[in-house]
């Protein structure tokens, strides 16, 4: 039981428990009584005592029961004075479990009824956040009292960012900040210029994470996403077309290696020439500069997420010499990769068996590449169902 | 990615052999430790009988999770029928309300939590056929909303832990059809994040709870081709800290129960080598109360029957010698899954 140590408890101790049972079911059983006969509760005194009760118990009837009560009264300004009442009831049982979802619920649904200032909720949400960060329930109630009060995804992307600068390590707002960047890039369009600037500053927060502590988890997966991010942002090589046949199968660019998604929609590209040198240009810059942090990194520290992201970034930079793109006589880079893999395996040989995974798809690439199957593009001029192609080939490496 | 390719690669790098040494070379159980079945086994039955202390009052309301937890963990180690079977089920049916939905316990409001427990419970049993089967799905069913979300009652709130409830439940019961799935797979992958992981609402953060609640509705009806699975992989694989213990979210701390949510989402996307199973079987059975019975959330932590369920059922996905296998989507024992599914 989460923090409850494993010791017989002592007789004083069992005393008190067993006086508290008396109590609490004693008044949980009237509560119950209550509810199912439907009685409206006026008596502020058994109110007091069920206040108590309330804290305690997580019986959805006990935290639900107002909802029939208000339901059923008429006398508005009744149920005014109990709604507030509720609100500091549900504070209550939140300061004693603050991971209780049908308190956290409850709370929604009083302020449903209109009956507390969003300022107010933002206030208390700052204090439970400052006590637990991470806490996603109070991160979701967030979520629900922004949308309420109309604040901007601009405006909680910049809370997000005082969050991080308050301890990095903290994976809940990296993540908020993530959907907060989806809804505003999805709102703007597609002004690429723009983008670029705001994921070089993005990457840039990462990088202080990464070179603060390498082994904290937190930045990872929105790193991983950012630059898979930053090269979607740059479908090089493409336009969307409406078109339901298949002309031309590209891989597109990824740091992880196979997106099921991706194939799915793979039918809907074709090849052309728009945007082509301007948006290959931006993706080899932004790959070539986070090798060198990678590689800045791992001069100071044998750490495995430095390790990890160069053989991922390394990959993303074969990749895009293989389409073609100028890459200032850069070189492909199997062998360095799979030497990383295989540093990682005695690095981090619990998850041996991921390594032993992505080291064999990079060795695939390599034959292949050295034999010249260019298994992932083919020119335009080819008209050829490549989807069929690409399948097996993932059949295969599955 | 396929270890087809760990062969291919062996041709090339002899020392490979080296590095598989460390992965598969020891038998499970040695020096492991082992599993005190029949402690646990004592445990569960006393805490079947205990009503009166202060846990047991608090938790009174969700009595039915914890006889799921508790029946499911006996029948997974072969001693089921250490249980009146026609006092449970008797118990089970007086939880019921006329909508259908059951109750935690007796007297006790119905919720979707509930009801799932308790048509697991009577499958334990074999004995479905006491529900009017038409009645629970009809519950069920009228909490699906236009979005194809499931509210857990009356009260609305919305989470993916009742998308999966009502999957898993109406697919027991062969009764999918009475709601959308289209539109509940659609709910379920606007919860899908980043990390390829999911929340319990769109834009919340990636949790192994939910997690195994999306992935398991997922692969409950046949959508599991939406899930990136190298992604979601390496998020959860990336869960087993430096004890061998698997945490819920990154840098949080290593608990048994994701024993189960972590490591079922891994076998339901087949990348289960990813993680080193001998480290986690000595970390389930160093949870062990060795005296007592039961399995704590870390060690020397107070036990309780969610954290032993989880455990002997992490221990079973594990294929911990002598226990029975366990179904990683539905949660129940694979011969119970069998006999829903194959012999109907």
């Amino acid at each position: 039981m989460h923090g409850i140590s494993r010791k017989t408890p002592s007789r004083e101790e069992q005393d008190a428990s067993a006086l508290k049972v008396a109590e609490l079911r004693d008044l949980q059983y009237q509560f119950l009584h209550l509810h199912h006969n439907k009685m409206l509760i006026y008596k502020r005194s058994f109110r007091n005592k069920c206040k108590a009760v309330r804290s305690e118990s997580r019986a959805l009837a006990v935290q639900y029961f107002l909802n029939h009560q208000s339901e059923t009264e008429v006398d508005s300004e009744y149920i005014q004075s109990v709604l507030n009442e509720e609100l500091k009831v549900v504070e209550n049982a939140l300061k004693k479990n603050f991971k209780s979802y049908s308190a956290w619920y409850h709370r929604k649904w009083v302020l449903s009824k209109g009956h507390s200032s969003t300022d107010k909720e933002l206030r208390l949400l700052g204090k439970f956040q400052k006590l637990d960060s991470r806490n996603f329930h109070a991160w979701s109630y967030r979520r629900f009292i922004t949308m309420l009060k109309k604040i901007s995804d601009e405006d909680e992307l910049q809370y997000t960012t005082d969050t991080i600068y308050d301890n990095f390590s903290n994976y809940s707002a990296w993540h908020n900040r993530s959907v907060l960047l989806s809804h505003l890039f999805e709102k703007r369009g597609k002004g690429h210029c723009h983008k670029r600037a705001f994921w070089k500053r993005n990457l840039s927060l990462y990088i202080m994470l990464l070179f603060t502590d390498p082994d904290d988890q937190s930045g990872w997966f929105y790193h991983l996403w950012l630059l898979d991010q930053t090269v979607k942002l740059e479908p090089f090589l493409l336009s969307s077309c409406a078109s339901s046949w298949p002309l031309v199968y590209i891989y597109q660019l990824m740091i992880t290696w196979m997106d099921a998604s991706l194939l799915n929609s793979l039918h809907r590209l074709k090849i052309t020439e728009e945007g082509k040198s301007k948006s290959s240009d931006w993706s080899m810059k932004t790959i070539a500069n986070e090798i060198a942090h990678c590689r800045e990194l791992l001069s100071s520290t044998n750490c495995k997420i430095g390790k990890l992201t160069l053989a991922r970034l390394l990959m993303a930079q074969n990749k895009l010499i293989s389409y073609g793109i100028p890459n200032d006589g850069i070189e492909v880079h199997y062998e360095e990769i799979l030497g990383l893999y295989r540093d990682l395996m005695k690095l981090d040989p619990t998850h041996i068996c991921y390594y032993e995974d992505a080291y064999s798809l990079v060795l695939l690439k390599q034959v292949t590449y050295e034999y010249g199957i260019y298994s992932e593009i083919l020119p335009s001029i080819w008209r050829f169902n490549f989807t069929k192609y690409g399948f097996l080939f993932l059949s295969a490496t599955q | 990615m396929c270890t087809i390719f760990n062969m291919f690669t062996r041709m090339f790098l002899p020392d490979f052999h080296e590095f598989h040494q460390i992965a598969y070379g020891r038998p499970i159980n040695d020096r492991m430790g082992e599993l005190k079945i029949e402690k646990h086994v004592k445990y569960i039955l006393s805490v079947e009988k205990r009503k009166d202390d202060f846990v047991s009052v608090v938790m009174e309301h969700l009595r039915l999770n914890g006889a799921y937890w508790g029946l499911t963990t006996l029948d997974i180690l072969g001693k089921l029928d250490a249980v009146d079977q026609d006092e449970v089920v008797s118990w089970v049916m007086q939880c019921q309300h006329e909508c259908g939905g059951f109750g935690g316990n007796i007297g006790h409001d119905p919720h979707m939590l509930y009801t799932l427990s308790a048509i697991q419970v009577l499958a334990l049993f074999d004995k479905i056929e006491v529900l009017d089967i038409e009645k629970v799905s009809n519950y069920i069913a009228g909490l699906q909303n236009d979005d194809g979300s499931f509210s857990g009652d009356m009260w609305g709130e919305v989470d993916t832990r009742f998308s999966y409830i009502a999957i898993c439940s109406l697919a027991i019961l062969h009764q999918l059809d009475k709601i959308n799935v289209e539109t509940a797979v659609k709910y379920i992958l606007s919860c899908q994040n980043l990390d390829g992981g999911f929340g319990c609402t769109p834009g919340a953060e990636s949790h192994a709870g939910q997690n195994f609640c999306c992935v398991g509705a997922l692969a409950i009806t046949g959508s599991l081709h939406h899930v990136d699975k190298d992604l979601l992989g390496w998020w959860l694989c990336e869960r087993q800290v430096k004890s061998g213990g698997l945490n819920g979210r990154p840098e949080k701390l290593p608990d048994v129960c994701y024993s189960w949510w972590v490591l079922s989402c891994l076998i339901m996307i087949d990348r289960v080598h990813w993680i080193d199973k001998e480290k986690l079987v000595k970390f389930i059975l160093d949870c062990q109360d060795k005296e007592n019975g039961g399995i704590s959330d870390r060690p020397d932590d107070a036990v309780d029957v969610f954290h032993t369920y989880f455990g002997v059922a992490g221990l079973s996905l594990l294929e911990y010698p002598g226990l029975k296998a366990i179904d990683p989507a539905y949660a129940l024992p694979v011969e119970v899954v069998d006999r829903i599914f194959v012999s109907k």
